[in-house]
């Protein structure tokens, strides 16, 4: 038992470690970030010319700040959502995209814009409530597919329902204004930050910051919830309530988010397995971890994608990408004790 | 465009015609012109080449960003096309040229050539005259509010608004940064900041770009460039398109542009003459139309001197 406990303490303790160094890492990052740019030329701008440069200032300020704060709340709050989706559904497979939340609430969004014009609270409303429907729709059709496991029906129903509200936001472009190019839906599907300012990041983070601040203190729970009910019933909890508390709160995050940033991809997938593999399956560790690494992914290909060219290339492609080639290394290199 | 090219043959209207229509927003110059196009039904944008065989053309025109969507197949359906580039001045001559023979019409197209050589003769000339070395850097920037959010674009190296640039005795600061070379290509603040160009032409394509302006001399992070010190952020011309692309009215951009830019070489300039005579000479337009059109005009052309101190009302939307 000593030996046991003696592991336990020292993993507790290393994960911590982790924790604390990966929030470090944020904080440092977040620093450097800004100080990276196009201006007054491509890279990194060493600090002084701050001092000197009223510029420099604005931009950073004005410019780089608002949209560091909304890659890390995006990247966060993608990572989280897609953390607690795959503890609750049981189902390694799933995050916000492929559950159709994020499309649901791109559609939303877009349908409130071409109807109502721009509205900040009005299209985060509709994105949260087309994110909500879009993850009850794929709920529903996972229960009334006929063939298959659990896992791979949730994934199916998701694929269904994601092409449902993609190609409804396609839709909507072509009907509101069949005389512009399709290529006008770029912003959605493959999202990004260019836009963002104080006003659409300061808009975004009271919503985002509550529904991160709700997912780390249930932390403790999901270990429970992702058991069978009866189980997690027989040790005091409701899991019902308690489940759909959680994808309540990850899906209003999620979308409230969306409505700001469009389709960021690959994040709620890839981030909670690299934090599992990283801190392992307990979330006391994993989820808060998750929290940092989607938040630190999504600043380091949003920084990449605002500097390495004069264009700005769209932040989904990055996170495709980057996620994809990590995805297939996971899944091809051999594990060792993380489960799910 | 191809319909702008070919409006400017006197025997169009009278040719039965089937067009696509209009995918910009300042306005639609082909119904003031013809009644006939008017009160016909207008194909879509991206009308397939089914649908075009439809109606039986002898000829079809189209912008070369269709060849191969449409034309190749216009090819196989035996239908006779007409791709036109129309990017860059030694296009538009050429092509006119094409176009007047497969219309029958030479003598026309070299005449409409001989006007546009005569334009653009008289900016060249007067340009070739200043020290290449002491140009002014300039950036046209389009600016598009899409989906709730505004978008700062520039052009790919070989087109048309570049070289306008070039002629006009500026230098292109966005030439030779890796941008795409078939679309626009989005860029942030940050990137227009560190080119901090000598002057900024606004170009809109859906809504008139004088609304930009405003918004940008009010808004704070704008105030720090040179050109925003210098008030030299203008809204390019346009009346019921915008004049800064592959259309007819890029000559009068150009003409308009070099004046912009050095003024001295081009005392007297009067934008308003110029496009009235630009209509008279290549359109054969009545003074009732070119009036209305005169109307119309917007951008840098008549805009009322901006007060030293910008009003400091917020901006319409988000500009970083």
């Amino acid at each position: 038992m000593n030996i046991q406990s003696n592991q336990y303490h020292a993993r507790i303790k290393r994960n911590r470690l982790l924790i604390s160094t990966c929030g470090g890492l944020l904080v440092v990052l977040a620093f450097v970030t800004l100080l990276v740019g196009r201006y007054p030329k491509a890279g990194f701008t060493p600090p002084a010319r701050i001092f000197n440069d009223p510029l420099m200032r604005n931009i950073i300020v004005n410019v780089r700040l608002p949209r560091v704060v909304l890659a890390i709340l995006a990247g966060a709050i993608l990572a989280g959502a897609g953390f607690v989706f795959q503890m609750l559904f049981s189902n390694p497979l799933v995050e916000p995209g492929f559950l159709g939340v994020s499309q649901g609430a791109a559609f939303g969004a877009a349908l409130v814009i071409i109807v109502a014009g721009y509205s900040t609270v009005l299209v985060q409303i509709s994105a949260t409530v087309f994110g909500l429907l879009a993850l009850a729709l794929s709920y529903i059709l996972a229960r009334h597919f006929r063939f298959g496991g659990w896992m791979l029906r949730l994934v199916l129903a998701g694929i269904a329902v994601s092409a449902i509200f993609s190609s409804g936001l396609a839709m909507l472009k072509l009907v509101a204004d069949p005389t512009r190019d399709l290529q006008d839906i770029t912003f959605w599907m493959m999202g990004g930050l260019w836009n963002s300012t104080w006003t659409n990041t300061l808009s975004v983070l009271p919503v985002a910051a509550v529904s991160l601040a709700i997912l780390v203190a249930y932390r403790w729970r999901l270990n429970v919830l992702s058991l069978n009910d009866r189980t997690a019933h027989s040790v005091g909890l409701s899991p019902n309530r308690d489940k759909l508390l959680l994808l309540f709160v990850a899906t209003v995050g999620t979308t409230v988010v969306i409505s700001v940033t469009g389709l960021v991809g690959w994040i709620g997938l890839i981030i909670p397995h690299l934090a599992r593999r990283l801190f392992g399956s307990d979330s006391r560790h994993a989820l808060p971890g998750a929290i940092l690494m989607g938040a630190i992914f999504l600043l380091l290909c949003d920084t990449i994608g605002r500097t390495m060219l004069a264009g700005e290339i769209p932040l989904g492609l990055l996170t495709s990408i980057i996620g994809a080639t990590i995805f297939i290394i996971i899944l091809t290199r051999r594990r060792h004790g993380a489960n799910l | 465009m191809p319909a702008d090219a070919f409006f400017m043959f006197p025997e169009a209207d009278a040719m039965i015609l089937a067009m696509s229509k209009t995918d910009q927003g300042l306005g639609d110059f082909y119904n003031l012109i013809s009644p006939k196009i008017r009160d016909s039904k207008r194909l879509a944008q991206n009308a397939s080449a089914e649908e075009i065989a439809r109606y039986a053309p002898d000829l079809v025109l189209l912008k070369s960003s269709n060849f191969e969507g449409t034309a190749n197949k216009l090819d196989q359906l035996g239908i006779v096309n007409f791709t036109m580039e129309l990017e860059s001045a030694e296009a538009w001559n050429s092509e006119l040229l094409q176009l007047g023979k497969l219309l029958g019409k030479e003598e026309r197209a070299q005449e409409l050539v001989e006007l546009y050589v005569k334009r653009n003769q008289m900016v060249r000339e007067r340009i070739e005259t200043l020290d290449h070395e002491k140009l002014p850097t300039v950036l046209v920037l389009q600016f598009s509010v899409v989906d709730g959010t505004t978008a700062f674009e520039v052009c790919p190296d070989s087109w048309i608004q570049t070289q306008m640039v070039e002629t006009a005795g500026g230098v292109p600061v966005w030439t030779d940064s890796g941008l795409a070379s078939n679309a626009w290509s989005k860029v942030s603040f940050e990137q227009i900041a560190a080119w901090n160009p000598d002057f900024i032409y606004i170009v809109s394509y859906k809504t008139p770009a004088d609304k930009f302006l405003e918004a940008i001399y009010s808004d704070f992070t704008w105030k720090s460039l040179r050109s925003t010190q210098s008030r030299q952020i203008k809204a390019m011309p346009s009346d019921l398109v915008s004049f800064a692309q592959p259309d007819s009215r890029w000559i009068l951009a150009l003409q308009w542009m070099a004046a912009n830019l050095h003024p001295a070489l081009f005392p007297g300039f009067d934008m308003q003459s110029e496009v009235a005579s630009f209509y008279r000479d290549f359109y054969h337009l009545e003074d009732h139309l070119i009036e209305e059109l005169a109307r119309s005009l917007q951008g840098g052309v008549n805009a009322p001197a901006m007060p030293l101190q910008c009003p400091c009302n917020a901006p319409a939307m988000p500009l970083q």
